[in-house]
């Protein structure tokens, strides 16, 4: 068992805390490196938070661990390398807010975290989490920008296809044609029904993004009739298109994230 | 025949305008100089991200959105705006400010060039609001949110403020023929006892007087307490013993028929 040292925010800590939740985070989907001036906003400056209720933990001089406890009950950022260093942190924040007067205390952590056996051992319960919801302006640049990152599993794939993708359905001024041309690791999304497509895809806007995002299987999608796929025969090959694109993180972002 | 409302982006003698309508309608939520602090000191503030719905002059819609990158794969970021305050007018609501700012705003972001827009909002406003207008789909989540019980101070807030109503005479009738206590044992969380009757509830009830008792843990208490829960889920959390009811079969009766006096007291942002 480590012994670890627990003290407030003091100015010029903003580094070591951005940096651990740099190297804490950065596996999860929509995460962006921050940067102190974020932190400061986003933490330090929020109307409910005060440097007294910023705990930071440290395993001899090296921070471990830190909080972000708010007197409207949030802990806006929990952040620590381990789940041992949790328990030291969350037992200083029950105890500040308990003396702010604070009635509930609610804390977002990543479902695979470590950190969830402390908060059930210090009394919190599992509630439905708030839902995130995403969606694209422009679903060609997002198909070309996962392109990019693709590139190794287009070769594995060896897809050699023009998909002309017929969106129904879709929000206001979404273009809803477009072609996807692959040649082994090359892809070239165009705006515009293609004139000799050598697969059509035809589904609702919301169900092609939820086949991208991972939310929807795409082969389900065209068992219930809501994607057609002309000529039926490149079905496998329709299937290996959307699988490449799909996107497989799951989404986490802490309760000061969240705007 | 619609309305007409004109859209535009924000200026900085709306700030007052257009605070005020937030602030109003996140009153029970928030606290403090929260618009300044959101939008005016944040780093990525850009004006052009904030539009407004005017009727013939008057400020009665806000669509607030803020710059975000993304992180798609290890080496793809995308630019995306997160979908923050939309305010309407109580006045103007259920006229089409909403969608118009939608609309407007969705052009607007196309114009930047942006990718995606993503927010955290109730399911079903999502539901019959976000998605036909602007395509949002549920984001596979990785997060998971607890909650800790310290104490009943915010519901017993809630108590005065419902026995205001009743001795103004709201709930008069509703009220007139019960008279019951109810004990609430959430797991890990201080003792509930309240004892409602026509003059209104008391939240110092002794427990050891409870007709019915409600047990649960933290999410089955999180979903009670929501309007949202219908009969058959309230069977099915007792028949899977996530919910336990104690007392006589009369007096749970009369607890389920009064939920709603419960729900009133124990909804928004209690825990």
């Amino acid at each position: 068992m480590h012994s670890y040292s627990v003290r407030n925010f003091r100015d010029g800590d903003e580094r070591e805390i951005v940096g651990l939740f740099n190297e804490v985070y950065k596996e999860y989907a929509g995460f962006v490196p921050r940067t102190i001036e974020y932190w400061r906003w986003c933490c330090l400056e929020r109307p409910d938070v005060k440097p007294d209720g910023i705990f930071l933990a440290f395993d001899e001089k090296k921070l471990c661990g830190y909080l972000v406890a708010g007197s409207s009950g949030n802990i806006w950022e929990f952040c620590v390398a381990d789940g041992e260093v949790a328990g030291v942190l969350l037992a200083e924040a029950l105890s500040y807010l308990e003396k702010v007067g604070v009635s509930s205390v609610n804390v977002n952590i990543p479902q695979d975290s470590s950190v969830a056996e402390t908060l059930a051992k210090a009394g919190f319960g599992k509630v439905p989490a708030e839902t995130m919801f995403i969606t694209t302006l422009n679903p060609q640049v997002l198909i070309s920008t996962l392109a990019s990152s693709r590139k190794e599993e287009l070769i594995n794939k060896k897809i050699n296809d023009e998909f002309g993708v017929q969106l129904h359905d879709a929000p206001h001024s979404v273009e809803t044609e477009f072609s996807v041309k692959i040649r082994g690791e090359t892809v070239e999304v165009v705006e515009g029904f293609p004139s000799k497509p050598s697969v059509v895809i035809a589904l609702s806007f919301v169900d092609f993004l939820s086949v991208l995002f991972g939310f929807s299987n795409a082969g389900r999608l065209f068992l219930v009739g809501k994607m057609k796929v002309k000529p039926l025969w490149k079905l496998s090959v329709v299937l290996k298109f959307l699988s490449t694109f799909c996107f497989r993180r799951s989404w986490f972002f802490p309760l000061s994230d969240f705007g | 025949m619609g309305e007409s409302f004109i859209c535009r982006t924000i200026q900085k003698k709306d700030d007052e305008t257009v605070r005020g309508l937030v602030e109003s309608t996140f009153s029970r939520f928030l606290s403090g100089n929260f618009w300044d602090w959101k939008y005016l000191r944040n780093p990525s503030f850009d004006r052009s991200f904030v539009a407004v719905a005017e009727n013939d002059g008057k400020i009665v819609g806000c669509n607030h959105w803020l710059l975000r990158k993304f992180k798609l794969s290890d080496s793809v970021v995308v630019d995306g705006v997160l979908a923050a305050d939309i305010v309407v007018n109580p006045e103007y609501r259920k006229r089409g400010v909403g969608r118009t700012l939608m609309n407007f705003s969705r052009s607007h972001h196309e114009r930047k060039k942006l990718v995606l827009m993503y927010m955290f909002a109730n399911p079903e406003l999502r539901k019959h609001f976000h998605t036909p207008i602007g395509g949002y789909i549920p984001a596979p989540s990785g997060t998971a949110m607890y909650t800790k019980i310290l104490n009943w101070n915010k519901v017993k807030r809630n108590v005065a403020v419902f026995n205001e109503k009743v001795n103004l005479g709201e709930f008069k009738d509703k009220l007139a023929k019960v008279d019951l206590t109810v004990a609430f044992r959430v797991r890990d969380a201080p003792p509930l006892c309240l004892h409602v009757n026509s003059e209104g509830v008391e939240s110092d009830a002794s427990d050891e007087q409870a007709d019915v008792t409600i047990s649960s843990d933290m999410a089955t208490f999180s979903k009670i307490k929501s309007e949202k829960i219908g009969t058959w889920k309230l069977v099915e959390l007792v028949l899977t013993g996530k919910l336990k009811f104690k007392g006589k079969l009369r007096k749970m009766l009369t607890a389920y028929k009064n939920m709603w006096v419960f729900r009133e007291i124990l909804s928004g942002k209690i825990t």
